[in-house]
């Protein structure tokens, strides 16, 4: 990072940390104030177990009387105590005292100092009377809130994403815009370089008293150039007839050689870099786009559990099948869908085309909270798919409407930003409420949620959206040729389809159901799943950075490798499973698979240009990219499928590895297969 | 009225302040519920295993287990002892009850949401609600491990809703609190960063302007300095290029819409 783009980050730093600082401090003073009133009520409560666990023992003192057997001989008492401790677990203090003295103790004696912390009981005996003494452990609401602070993080993470999804929808990027267009137009003036300065019209305060100021200083050069320029050429004809006049224009004309060698003069007033950078070109679709994937990703985290929960009806479908089918239905009708929604989203506009999805959308969610059996709930999820489809087409469509050819790659960058972004908040917080309301009370969330983006995308999209060209849609034909290039087909094969169903398979339907089985809760599905999309935010950009040094410094395309580093790293992960590591393999999985994707994704979208140069001329780039992604995406409608027919036969181990395994081998294949293929690289290339 | 920026500053204190208090207070909620439920039923999930128990011990004397005479005793005594209680009930396997604490129960079978529940539960402890009714059950098994019953304890959920209730008014009270307060901070914590913002924005103009003497190498403070200096050997240059031709210096200045 240089200086000069270091030098005002420290601000949009300290105004991140102003936001960390004030959401950590409110939720820390939310959960202070509601401490005592868990204290208050949850401790008699307690309390009150306690003295039902007392009865227990107590009809066993019984039953030893009615044998007449001393109490202190009384057999079974430790296994008894035993089994207390381990099913109550906020119990850490139980005793049968004789004048004060323990005969039978589980426990720390100190918990039961304090008198409102314990309850005696006394118990019928044989010989000198004896008390039962069970104390509550006095930090058991601390323990409760310390099993929350994991979800209170998850709460500030998606606050964070949330609030700078916000700055961008409230402010445009706001003072730190102007702020950075600042530097950028100083570091290009302080190094002569006048072309490159810019300037913000809608700057406010300082930002935009400093960028009149330099503006008007470089207008004064492009005026002064343009004078000249045509004084120049207005007297030129005349140098033959005036040797005086030959001399000046000779002497006139070194001297602006001179200027322009030595600096890049402008010749046009200091354009506008507009009240948002290259990489918020989304604009107007951000938000409602973001809100839209957030009401869909609520349900990632439980979706699997809530159709297992559901009558299938008189179909006899083995249960791990049942369970994965809503997760491959609407895989399956996104990527059936998407090729021919391009054209049509084109043809109505990307406005009502967004609006459509966004409101078939929110009906999906509302019924799927209503679902009476699983067929049911299978319909309305291929509904979900369609809205989906149109949604993400809608919003895709807008950036490549919005965007030229230097600014798409930084646009489309941005839309998986976004994708990402609320793939991040999606499932720990449908987990969490899931938790507290019910999977059917989440949808409905869901649903308001769809609403809202709708009702964003009516109010703030612009009405005609004109169609800058048509795009001539994918036909049957098309397929054929694309593959027909045998590298194209082995690179949808070893690469393309492996990855998407080890993640689909993984993150979408064996980490929920794994996490259940092992006695957690939803909440703490989401959290895990959470981990894919955080590792993929922070190292899709270091990926495609260390990609194109290569690619600068040694100049070769080193794409092949990464690809298959990905997908070995992935297979890595499943093969994990099969160590007894319990829920923390599943979060270093979850982690590794992150990780492994985030390596591969991006060299292998490029590489799709790469192996099928050769076609895009006769097939057309968009209908060989279009082909790719209807493979790819078949391969998330393949993957649950995949992993419910591993599961039913073999278990959960068994299908993590099996699925790991074979993505191992593919990415070993694809190595193998590629790594004599790296092309020099071309300009223009997809990274 | 307020300006552009510290309205939306306003805003945007308010709504991530609001959504990350709004989210606690609904997970404080959903745990405060959660841990006295959980309470609760284990509680009278210790009921039912000490009826399922006074059953089991019945049966092993070879009592059949329709023909208990003690039973309905234990359990009136069982259910006065406990004021959640609502009743107790002892079930066949299909979820006809053989004794109850409510005379008008016997001989009836249980209501059908907890008999799914039941089936459903494959001879583990369960647990269903129904309303504001709920109940707490274990198996009966002989001792060739056959489940031949269930053991369930009924009670309801009233004040379980009202605590929780109660708990989440305050909650949101204090919330609302919470939100003010936070939403105050952010915004002035956001002020705080802007007005610095602004300032060294106002040192790099002086420095434009070259007002700063003192910048130190290599900081924005010196490229804005440069700037100045590289703008005017360029207009230097070029009113050079138009004194050798003999043309009059100067240009218009751009307007400043600002001004």
């Amino acid at each position: 990072v240089s200086a000069y783009t270091a030098s005002l980050r420290g601000y949009r730093l300290a105004a991140l940390g102003a936001v960390i600082l004030a959401v950590l401090g409110s939720i820390l003073a939310c959960a202070a104030l509601a401490y005592s009133a868990f204290e208050r009520e949850l401790r008699p409560e307690a309390l009150r177990k306690a003295e039902t666990v007392g009865h227990v023992v107590d009809a066993l003192a019984v039953k030893a009387m009615r044998y007449q057997l001393p109490l202190e001989k009384l057999p079974g008492i430790d296994e008894l105590f035993d089994g207390l401790e381990k099913q109550n677990p906020e119990i850490t203090w139980i005793a049968i005292l004789v004048d004060e003295k323990p005969i039978f103790a589980r426990g720390q004696q100190a918990h039961a100092r304090l008198a409102e912390n314990r309850v005696e009981l006394p118990l019928i005996t044989m010989g000198d009377p004896a008390v039962l003494e069970i104390a509550v452990d006095p930090a058991w609401v601390a323990h409760l809130f310390r099993e929350m602070a994991l979800d209170m993080g998850v709460i500030l993470l998606v606050s964070l994403v949330i609030s700078m999804e916000l700055a961008i929808y409230l402010t445009g990027a706001g003072d730190f815009r102007s702020a950075s267009v600042v530097q950028g137009a100083l570091h290009a003036a302080s190094r002569g370089d006048f072309r490159g300065v810019t300037t913000v019209a809608a700057a406010r305060g300082e930002a935009r008293a400093l960028l009149s100021a330099l503006a008007s200083a470089v207008d004064t050069l492009a005026m002064k150039r343009t004078l000249l320029a045509a004084a120049i050429a207005r007297r030129w004809p005349r140098r033959n007839a005036d040797p005086r006049e030959r001399e000046a224009l000779r002497a006139a004309l070194a001297r602006l050689r001179a200027a322009t060698r030595e600096y890049v003069l402008p010749s046009a007033p200091v354009p506008d870099a507009g009240r948002v950078d290259a990489s918020n070109v989304l604009g107007a679709m951000r938000a409602p786009f973001f809100l839209f994937l957030f009401s869909e990703d609520l349900s990632r985290s439980f979706l699997p559990l809530y159709a297992g929960s559901l009558p299938v009806g008189p179909f006899a479908i083995p249960v791990h099948l049942v369970v994965s089918l809503p997760i491959s239905i609407f895989m399956l009708i996104v990527a059936l869908s998407q090729p021919t929604l391009g054209t049509w989203s084109e043809r109505v506009g990307r406005r009502r085309a967004f609006l459509a999805g966004g409101l078939v959308g929110a009906c999906a969610h509302l019924a799927s909270a209503g679902a009476g059996s699983l067929s049911e709930l299978l319909v309305l999820r291929a509904i979900a798919g369609f809205a989906w489809a149109v949604a993400f087409v809608a919003a895709q469509g807008f950036v490549i409407d919005h965007t030229d050819r230097d600014t798409r790659t930084r646009g489309l960058a941005t839309f998986v930003g976004i994708i990402m972004a609320a793939s991040i908040c999606g499932p720990p917080m449908g987990g969490l409420l899931a938790d507290g309301l019910g999977p059917r009370w989440t949808f409905a969330i869901g649903a308001l949620l769809a609403t809202g983006a709708t009702l964003l995308a009516w109010r703030d999209l612009p009405r005609a959206a004109a169609a800058k060209r048509a795009v001539r849609p994918v036909r049957a034909r098309d397929y054929a040729a694309a593959l027909a290039n045998p590298r194209f087909a082995a690179l949808l094969a070893l690469a393309a389809i492996p990855a998407k169903v080890i993640v689909i398979a993984f993150c979408f339907y064996l980490v929920p159901l794994y996490v259940a089985e092992s006695g957690y809760n939803a909440a703490m599905a989401g959290r895990i799943i959470m981990l894919y999309s955080v590792m993929m935010v922070l190292g899709v950009p270091i990926t495609t950075e260390v990609v194109e040094r290569i690619q600068r410094a040694r100049h070769t395309r080193p794409h092949a490798l990464f690809v298959a580093g990905g997908l070995v790293v992935s297979g890595l992960a499943g093969l994990l499973m099969l160590m007894p590591l319990g829920l923390w393999g599943t979060a270093v999985l979850v982690f590794l698979l992150g990780i492994a994707q985030a390596i591969s994704i991006a060299p292998q979208s490029a590489m799709v240009a790469d192996v099928s140069s050769a076609d895009m001329g006769r097939v057309g780039e968009s209908a060989i990219y279009g082909v790719y992604r209807l493979i790819e995406r078949l391969g998330n409608a393949m993957g649950p499928v995949i992993a419910a027919f591993l599961l039913q036969l073999a278990g959960f181990q068994a299908a993590f590895a099996a699925i790991g395994a074979s993505v191992l081998l593919c990415g070993i294949a694809f190595y193998a297969m590629f790594r004599n293929g790296n092309a020099p690289a071309r300009a223009g290339a997809r990274t | 009225m307020l300006k552009e920026t510290t309205r939306s500053q306003l805003w945007l204190s308010a709504w991530v302040i609001g959504f990350s208090v709004a989210m606690a207070c609904l997970l404080l909620g959903f745990k405060h519920r959660a841990a006295l439920d959980g309470l609760q039923r284990a509680r009278l999930l210790l009921v039912a295993t000490e009826t399922r128990e006074v059953v089991e011990r019945n049966l092993t004397f070879g009592i059949s287990f329709t023909d208990i005479a003690t039973l309905p005793d234990v359990l009136a005594s069982t259910r006065s002892a406990e004021a959640l209680i609502a009743g107790i009930d002892v079930v066949d396997a299909d979820g006809k009850a053989i004794y109850s604490t409510d005379p008008t129960r016997r001989g009836h079978y249980i209501e059908m949401e907890w008999r799914d529940v039941m089936r459903r539960a494959g001879g583990e402890p369960w647990h269903a609600r129904d309303g504001a009714d709920a109940v707490q059950a274990a198996p009966i098994r002989n001792s060739f491990g056959l489940t031949l019953g269930h053991a369930i304890v009924r009670y309801r959920l009233d004040a379980l809703n009202a605590a929780s209730v109660q708990f989440v008014r305050n909650l949101a009270l204090d919330g609302l609190a919470v939100a003010v307060v936070g939403t105050l901070a952010l915004f002035l914590l956001l002020r705080w960063v802007q007005t610095r913002l602004e300032r060294r924005l106002a040192r790099l103009h002086a420095a434009f302007e070259g007002q700063v003497r003192d910048a130190r190498p290599g900081s924005l403070s010196a490229e804005a300095a440069e700037a100045r200096v590289k703008i005017d050997e360029a207009r230097h240059a070029l009113e050079a290029a138009e004194a050798a031709l003999g043309e009059p210096a100067g240009a218009p200045a751009r307007v400043d819409a600002a001004s």
